[in-house]
């Protein structure tokens, strides 16, 4: 929702050199805009693999820093740092484009200077990210031990159906 | 021919069901599982003919599910909850989509959300979950907050990340 503002004339982002790309694979910042449900996730990652390096992450918003007013929803993840590395995150629910802005200058500044280079450590540490990824997305065993009884009676009938 | 909703809640009455005048244009019908179909059937051939939802609540301590269709007659210009109540440990109603060929995304919708069997639909397949392997999240006993915490390590009001 702040995008569209921040891209277009009355905040123009593209006066700072910045600009929305078509494709993953031409693009070198991935904006996380709001909260993430699992298939988002599934998506985000994708979305991100496919990026050419180097490449940098912008977490928008307190939902992708602790889940925000969702936090404790069934199925939107809390910390998006957990999953994909994240560069630098923008304050607020919803940021404003000045605030859009000011992190994307922030974060030119932090790639100037060598600090932001997340990326790097998704290699060194994909270990980390890839078990916390599997976590949520390839479960197998119900989270809270209940398990569904007449659901998968259910199921297993429509099947045989 | 349009009728007045006073004038529906009073046939409804004659054939003796139990109604509940909620709103200016809103009215509740209590039915049986049993007699559901033929209701309905009723209900379209007095011009009711547009389902618009189906849901569900979960009367978990009354042990008992209540499925709610909503009516809307373009005729009467009047809305109709038609609901009826199904056993906890074994919420079985029967199907509805020979009457409305939408019901389909709807059943499918309260099936997995609820765990509620709509019989004589064999395709009660997920329509908005990924991998999802506890019981269906909109029940009560459902405790989404516990769940967020261990799946996706939530912290309560925010944590201080």
């Amino acid at each position: 929702m702040e995008l569209p503002p921040a891209m277009t004339s009355r905040w123009d982002v593209e006066r700072f050199g910045v600009g929305p790309m078509a494709t993953p694979r031409q693009a070198d910042v991935l904006l996380v805009t709001g909260y993430v449900s699992l298939k988002t996730l599934k998506r985000i990652i994708r979305t991100y693999e496919q990026m050419p390096e180097p490449k940098w992450v912008l977490a928008f918003g307190s939902c992708t820093v602790n889940g925000g007013i969702y936090w404790d929803s069934y199925n939107t993840i809390t910390n998006l740092a957990e999953y994909i590395p994240v560069d630098i995150t923008v304050s607020g629910c919803m940021p404003r484009p000045e605030a859009v802005i000011d992190a994307l200058q922030t974060l030119m500044k932090m790639i100037q200077s060598g600090e932001a280079g997340a990326y790097k450590k998704y290699k060194e540490n994909y270990e980390y990210y890839k078990a916390n990824q599997d976590r949520v997305l390839k479960k197998t065993v119900p989270v809270l031990g209940q398990t569904p009884k007449n659901d998968l009676e259910g199921k297993d009938e429509d099947a045989k159906e | 021919m349009k009728m007045q909703k006073s004038d529906i809640v009073k046939l409804l009455l004659d054939r003796g069901y139990s109604v509940f005048d909620l709103y200016h244009n809103q009215i509740a019908l209590a039915v049986k599982k049993e007699n559901l179909l033929n209701d309905l059937i009723f209900l379209r051939s007095i011009g009711f003919e547009h389902l618009s939802f189906i849901t569900a609540v979960d009367f978990i301590d009354e042990g008992e599910f209540e499925v709610v269709y909503h009516i809307w007659s373009y005729t009467h210009k009047v809305h109709i909850l038609v609901k009826v109540r199904v056993d906890r440990n074994n919420p079985v109603v029967p199907t509805i989509i020979n009457l409305w060929e939408q019901a389909q995304f709807y059943e499918q919708e309260v099936h997995e959300f609820f765990g509620i069997k709509f019989e004589g639909n064999n395709d009660l397949s997920p329509l908005f979950l990924e991998n999802w392997v506890d019981i269906p999240p909109l029940r009560k006993d459902f405790d989404t907050r516990e769940f967020s915490i261990r799946l996706y390590d939530a912290e309560v009001d925010g944590g201080d990340r």
